[in-house]
């Protein structure tokens, strides 16, 4: 009886110890997560704000870029001014929720998360850990996106010379139903309304514009199992129907730049790839854009050329497992604080780097209508492709943050409705 | 007062090139690819397409010069239950209003080329019709312009309940197939804009809209089905059958001339009971005799499977391929009444109404009851691709019964048979698989997919069809089983510039009677595309006439097209 005393005592107090220890532990790299400028913003000798990063004045960026875009610099294809680093912290509920749950997750055999409730589920990533890179690709996964995003954007097929190919206006929304870390109201709506269907979130694409493809809509389901596999349909005006369709995820659309698993940096499947922590790193990012949209220049127009600024950054190495895939690997630079990639490096299967993304976020208090947002608002994205000379952009109109929309918006019947 | 009157600007012609000069005028004013002010906005194309006939490899002949403006005007005239931003509209939550503009001028009726256009059956005297340049001028100016407000409707969402009630001139489109009409059966055809033009027209322009309304029920998730919906039209009268085309002054619509009134070719006769093929039966368009009513019930399983379970009462618009027929015969006089006693009383008196100059047949379109199924399932895991499938099993269809000739008297006042048959009823079954997938083809193109889509239709007939009589000719049979089979392959190459698509059809019931076709559209600029497509009709190893009502090698042979086409979008 007393062993049995004494081994409950020991294990209760065990269990404490160790709560008590990741507590400490998870203050700490919660702070670091989320407020890395908390103690000081990144100051760099010779790239103080105001510093031109161009062809004749590089050098001092030469350790806080990657070498594939300091090329381009030296090369006079782009060239950008350095701003203070922008403190752009992500919601409280998101941080909170991380703080009270991600010590419950678990990585399952099968790669998949287990014990996860809201938040980031891994805010401890250390690059000893052999499963980093995985846990990395699943904080990016559960990133705080809010829970209601509606863009209303231009995507253009740019030549070289400048020359656009194909232009499409496009109302983008993206709706996520499951791990809200928002805390239900006493007499609110549940904010995990797809909870019983399983599903992460809903994807939402409407054409607005040329008339030849004008209400053209698609819908994607992604669930919240990475094994399973998305559900996509498509409207299309022609037919004045809805179809399911199979994306493959390594194709491309428009014979544009972007396959469809590079949106966002990354919108694969996670077991499609093998990941790798590289580390954390000081660079120079194109965040926080002080205005509506990112602003565009360049060879080609394809870069952002609005101010740069000195980020704590993730590098997450991501090779596909199967052996057709247009790439070798992808190198996301994941801003540590939003925990978005703000730039890609896409590598073919020689191992020559072939593209690079950039995916822009701006600083709220600029975008008229998200001024007390805290979420990564997103300005604008371009995928260069080095390989056949161009560039896949697309130019933010207009954002809308967390409004809540009809329950039976993405709805089939009510997409065909919309069609028209 | 000015010498133009109202009445002459609201002629089709004045409208549809008012339309043009506004159009090419609003781009100084705006800079979007759209032209969107508020809650308006304003869109659409300037297209000319050029057709060009090729029965042989070096006989060409330009049959179409189409000049076509679409102008699409929308409005949100109901934002968050206050219309146009004033009046409070409790109950309903928003409204949209859709305008969809056509206006057409066709140049080839100012210089109305030649030759003699092949008709079917595409051999001896029967085998050529009239040219274009055989078009009187007013009947050539008739032909001319086209300016219709094809669609015109709102869209109504209710603020408090799940209802979406659409208003006014419209299509609904139901069922999974492409090209394949079963449950897209609604909105009829109007084939004097393209009879063989699958592939190359797109069946917006193809379909008549009607007058309806249509709502729309969403009931959200039930138990594991999710988006469970229910939905309903009704078009209440205005209703018309399939709309047909003769050569010569429609030489891409129906291959042969108008056997009836009205052609500068044909006969000049009038049906009975003033009905008119194609256009109207023998009923009056209202309420009462010529409503169309359909309903849909659609939902997702827990397995992924999307289905939609349908029924539809509507006149038999004659263009789902089946071979029904749109003529009854009617003798004028029964055998055993009052003056009919023999088959020779009945021939005398169908004889004495074509004396009048009026068939013993009418326009005839019923109504039948139709149920069908559609179902899509995406198979991520072994076949990597969606498989359709869509089935309707049709009511009571009209065929021409050779047991019930139409008789009238020859030269020698003995009755023989006018070719016109009375009409018995027979169900109809139809279906089709069909399998989505797209595949990498890396040796034609390494950056993008193909997607290939191909499906397989059949049909039945649970009748015995010894006794129908097909519509395509006298030899024309009617059988228990048909079958269609399509492929078809797209992709993109140039960075989006380049979208070829192709596709092969095949009726391995008739000869393997087939359809080659190909369209490439190339965008020079976003705004400005230039189209190049090509169609081929032909049966394999086959001389002889091939009848059948698919619209394949056997009854468009000789009809090898070749269009060119420029478009402009705002």
């Amino acid at each position: 009886m007393q062993k049995l005393l004494l081994a409950l005592t020991a294990s209760v107090f065990g269990f404490i110890g160790a709560s008590f220890a990741w507590a400490e532990m998870s203050a700490q790299a919660i702070q670091a997560m989320f407020h890395p400028y908390a103690n000081g913003k990144p100051a760099v000798e010779g790239l103080a704000p105001g510093t031109k990063v161009e062809p004749d004045s590089w050098q001092a960026a030469q350790d806080y870029l990657p070498v594939e875009i300091l090329d381009r610099i030296k090369a006079g294809e782009l060239a950008f001014e350095v701003r203070e680093t922008t403190d752009l912290p992500v919601s409280d509920a998101y941080i909170t929720a991380t703080r009270n749950h991600a010590e419950h997750v678990q990585l399952g055999a099968d790669g998949e998360l287990g014990g996860y409730v809201a938040g980031m589920p891994f805010p401890i990533l250390d690059p000893a850990d052999e499963q980093a890179g995985l846990k990395a690709a699943w904080n990016y996964r559960h990133r705080d996106f809010g829970t209601i995003m509606q863009i209303w954007n231009t995507f253009r097929l740019i030549e070289e010379s400048g020359a656009v190919n194909r232009e499409i206006e496009n109302y983008y929304v993206v709706a996520y139903g499951m791990h809200r870390p928002q805390t239900r109201d006493a007499n609110g709506p549940d904010p995990n309304i797809w909870q019983e269907e399983g599903l992460l979130y809903k994807e939402y694409y409407h054409i607005t514009a040329p008339f030849d493809l004008k209400n053209t809509i698609s819908l994607k389901h992604r669930h919240i199992r990475d094994q399973a596999k998305d559900d996509d349909w498509v409207y299309s005006p022609a037919g004045r129907k809805i179809r399911k369709i199979i994306v493959k995820h390594e194709d491309v659309a428009l014979d544009s730049g972007l396959l469809n698993d590079d949106y966002f940096g990354f919108s694969g499947y996670i077991r499609s790839y093998t990941w790798k922590l590289v580390g954390i790193q000081t660079l120079l990012a194109p965040v926080g854009v002080q205005a509506v949209k990112t602003t565009f220049g360049g060879r080609g127009g394809w870069y952002p050329v609005d101010p740069w600024e000195l980020r704590e950054m993730v590098v997450l190495e991501g090779a596909p497992t199967a052996d057709d895939h247009p790439y070798s690997k992808r190198v996301l630079y994941i801003d540590r604080q939003m925990f978005v990639p703000v730039y890609a490096l896409m590598y073919d299967r020689t191992g020559a780097h072939a593209k690079t993304l950039f995916e822009l976020y701006g600083n709220p208090k600029f975008n008229p209508g998200n001024e007390h947002v805290r979420v990564p608002v997103w300005t604008g994205e371009s995928m260069i492709d080095y390989q056949n000379a161009f560039g896949s952009v697309t130019e933010i109109t207009k954002m809308v943050c967390n409004e809540p929309m009809p329950a039976d918006f993405f709805n089939l019947n009510k997409i065909v409705a919309r069609g028209r | 007062m000015n010498t133009l009157s109202h009445t002459a600007l609201l002629r089709p012609g004045c409208t549809f090139i008012a339309l043009c000069v506004l159009t090419l005028a609003l781009p100084l004013s705006f800079a979007r690819a759209d032209f969107t002010y508020g809650d308006l906005s304003l869109s659409g194309n300037l297209q000319t397409q050029q057709i060009f006939r090729h029965p042989e490899p070096d006989t060409w002949s330009i049959i179409q010069q189409r000049n076509v403006l679409r102008a699409r005007v929308e409005y949100d005239w109901i934002k968050n239950g206050q219309a146009f931003s004033r009046f409070s509209l409790p109950g309903i939550d928003s409204a949209h209003f859709v305008g969809l503009y056509r206006g057409v001028y066709d140049s080839v009726y100012d210089f109305q080329p030649g030759p003699r256009q092949d008709v079917f059956p595409y051999r001896g005297q029967a085998g050529r019709d009239g040219k274009l340049s055989d078009l009187s001028q007013k009947a050539a100016h008739a032909l001319r312009f086209e300016s219709t407000f094809r669609e015109v409707f709102t869209d109504i969402e209710f603020a408090r309940i799940p209802l979406s009630v659409r208003l006014g001139r419209q299509m609904v489109v139901w069922g999974e197939s492409d090209n394949l009409r079963m449950l897209d059966r609604t909105n009829a055809l109007d084939t004097t804009w393209h009879g063989g033009g699958v592939g190359q027209e797109t069946w917006d322009d193809l379909r008549i809209p009607y007058w309806m309304i249509r709502a729309t029920y969403s009931f959200g998730r039930i138990g594991k089905l999710s988006d469970v919906y229910a939905e309903s039209y009704w078009v209440p009268g205005l209703w018309v059958p399939l709309k047909l085309g003769f050569s010569p002054g429609r030489p891409w619509s129906s291959p042969s001339a108008n056997p009836f009134g009205g052609s500068p070719t044909g006969g000049n006769f009038r049906l009975l009971n003033r009905t008119v093929l194609g256009r109207r039966g023998n009923y009056s368009k209202s309420i009462d005799e010529n409503s169309q009513v359909g309903f849909r019930l659609g939902t997702t399983t827990p397995q992924g499977v999307t289905v939609t379970l349908n029924y539809l009462y509507q006149r038999t618009a004659h263009d789902d391929g089946v071979n029904t027929s749109s003529l009854r015969g009617l003798n004028q006089c029964q055998i055993g009444t009052v003056g009919c006693e023999t088959i020779a009383d009945v021939a005398r008196s169908n004889t004495a109404l074509l004396e009048r100059g009026i068939l013993p047949a009418e326009a005839y379109y019923p109504y039948t009851h139709a149920v069908g199924i559609s179902a899509s399932y995406a198979d991520d895991d072994y076949t990597e691709g969606v498989w359709r499938m869509e089935t309707i099993y049709e009511f009571g269809k009209p065929f021409a019964d050779k047991h019930k000739p139409i008789m009238m008297l020859d030269e020698d006042e003995r009755p023989i048979q006018s070719g016109f048959l009375g009409i018995k009823k027979s169900d109809v079954w139809q279906a089709f698989i069909g399998f989505d997938r797209p595949t990498w083809i890396r040796a034609l193109n390494r950056r993008s997919t193909f997607f290939l889509t191909s499906q397989v239709f059949w049909q039945y007939i649970p009748t015995s069809t010894s006794r129908f009589q097909g519509q395509i000719s006298a030899t024309d049979k009617v059988r228990n089983w048909e079958a269609v089979g399509t492929i078809a392959a797209s992709t993109t190459y140039m960075r989006g510039k380049l979208l070829p698509v192709a596709f092969f059809v095949i009726d391995p019931i008739n000869h393997y009677s087939s359809q080659l076709g190909w369209v490439v559209d190339y965008y020079i600029t976003p705004r400005l595309i230039v189209r190049l497509a090509q169609n081929y009709f032909f049966v394999p190893g086959f001389g002889g006439q091939v009848d059948e009502s698919w619209g394949l090698g056997g009854l468009y042979r000789k009809r090898d097209e070749t269009v060119v086409r420029l478009t402009y979008q705002f």
